[in-house]
């Protein structure tokens, strides 16, 4: 029954055209280069080191790894991480697209 | 929230000392605090934060058991709490932003553009004479009159717009580019073509009117060659009436002009020295100022000046420059006779030319160079072909119905 819903709920969206990040709060990952990471619609921040960042989102938990790792800023819905990023990785816990 | 708001509403920059950063950072997104340049160092962070919202964080460092020290306050708030001691400094920043105010009441600069018979400097000049110049209170400035009075100055204007924007005054204008100015006729004005010079007709094209000469006639200054009147005669011949009409015809009259030029073949030559220098002057309001122009010798002056503008065409009354002195020794000298009749060439060459220039063809040169011991004279006659005819009013003659009526 859960499942049906949650069909439904999809094609509906799908008929109305909205964007999966608007209407699932999908994460939207930005990288500019190796030097710069826009994170939109994350959920918290998890871990921040230098050489790691992990950051909550509802598709799982994103982890940024590399050097010199700065969250230059964010707000409640967008981080902007800068440094020398290694590699990107989301592990599984969260929502499948 | 972009650089320039957070400097005016000011922020600190923090070191944060937390056993759960993570959890703090959280909680401020949570709440909308808005934080950048987060910077991890080894045991604590540094990051910046709005001035208000460092008040709203104490919940959060109780709840985070983090310590918060302020490093640095940043931003206009902190500046002027800073300086508030500074009275002279905030009434200066005061004083410049009333000058600001004040002057931007007046009218610094007058643009104008579009116009290329009238130059700038003469609309300009229009202006001041009634009072529009630079300088003057931008209320007082009529842009509606100043439209008006341009149109009705120069008549080859077609199209004025004027308009005030900040402290300049745009004056757009039109100008009529065909050139010709439309000459206003007397519908019912005659003219007659009469001789200037004394000569032979030389040609005659009558286009309206009626000649009274013909080729190969002889004028004097001021003989009618082509009438203004045309006769309307009766089947008998009988003159009735006079049509008065506008003569116009191309008429060339082969003429003389007489040349006489003379020169003494003693002259006086300049030759320049090479110990030339520079003073540099400054004028302030007819004022001069200058270094080392007084000079005993005889020399020629040569002056570079350059005035100031404030804005395009706000000319200020200051000027620098700098003035070339060029010393010279003159010395007395005699033209040898090739010297002399080349020179007397030049100059004959030169009178031709002009006479070209003015539409005059010259058919034949009398002219002959003579020398003397002290002079060199040309002198003779150049027989040319020239357009010397001019309008006159033309005057009806009586019709011999009037004698008969009279």
């Amino acid at each position: 029954m859960k499942k049906r819903k949650a069909g439904s709920g999809a094609g509906v969206m799908e008929i109305l055209q909205i964007p999966p990040d608007l209407a699932k709060k999908d994460c939207i990952l930005t990288l500019c280069g190796r030097g710069e990471l826009y994170i939109e619609n994350y959920r918290k921040i998890l871990e921040y080191k230098e050489d790691r960042i992990r950051i909550l989102t509802r598709n799982g938990r994103l982890s940024v790894e590399g050097a010199d790792l700065a969250i230059a800023s964010y707000t409640g819905e967008e981080m902007y991480v800068t440094g020398r990023i290694r590699s990107l990785a989301i592990d599984g816990a969260g929502r499948e697209g | 929230m972009g650089g320039g708001m957070n400097f005016l509403r000011g922020y600190v920059r923090v070191r944060l000392q937390s056993k759960e950063p993570e959890r703090f950072l959280n909680l401020c997104a949570a709440r909308r605090i808005c934080i950048w340049a987060i910077l991890r160092r080894e045991n604590f962070y540094e990051l910046c934060l709005g001035a208000r919202d460092f008040f709203r964080l104490k919940e959060i460092a109780f709840k985070t058991g983090s310590q918060l020290k302020i490093l640095e306050k940043r931003g206009l708030p902190f500046f002027f709490q800073r300086n508030r001691k500074r009275k002279a400094f905030f009434l200066g920043g005061f004083l410049c932003l009333f000058l600001l105010f004040l002057l931007s009441r007046y009218i610094w600069n007058i643009h104008i553009e579009g116009n290329y018979a009238n130059s700038t400097g003469t609309v300009l000049e229009f202006l001041d004479s009634i009072g529009v110049r630079h300088g003057m209170a931008a209320s007082q400035a009529d842009c509606q009159k100043i439209a008006a009075a341009i149109r009705e100055e120069f008549s080859n204007v077609t199209w004025v717009s004027a308009r005030i924007r900040g402290t300049r005054l745009l004056i757009e204008i039109k100008e009529n580019v065909d050139g010709y100015p439309v000459r206003e006729e007397e519908p019912d004005s005659a003219l007659d073509l009469r001789a200037q010079e004394e000569g032979i007709v030389y040609s005659i094209l009558t286009r309206s009117g009626v000649p009274l000469v013909k080729a190969g006639d002889a004028c004097k200054p001021g003989d009618i060659l082509v009438s203004g009147q045309i006769p309307i005669a009766d089947d008998s011949g009988t003159v009735l009436r006079y049509e008065p009409v506008r003569a116009d015809a191309d008429i060339l009259i082969q003429s003389r002009l007489y040349y006489y030029q003379e020169f003494s073949l003693k002259h006086t030559v300049r030759r320049y020295q090479e110990n030339t220098r520079k003073a540099p002057f400054l004028e302030i309001m007819g004022w001069r100022l200058e270094t080392g122009k007084t000079s005993d010798e005889s020399c020629d002056y040569l002056v570079r000046e350059h005035q100031v503008f404030l804005t395009e065409n706000f000319a200020l009354p200051v000027r620098y420059g700098t003035v070339e002195i060029l010393p010279y020794e003159e010395t007395t000298e005699i033209y040898t006779e090739q010297e002399a009749k080349a020179l007397a060439e030049n100059q004959l060459e030169a009178y031709m030319e002009d006479l070209k220039k003015s539409g005059v063809e010259i058919l034949e040169n009398h002219v002959k160079i003579e020398m003397s011991d002290t002079d060199c004279r040309a002198a003779g006659f150049l027989t040319v072909l020239s357009p010397s005819v001019e309008e006159a009013p033309s005057e009806a003659p009586e019709t011999e119905t009037g004698k008969e009526e009279s």
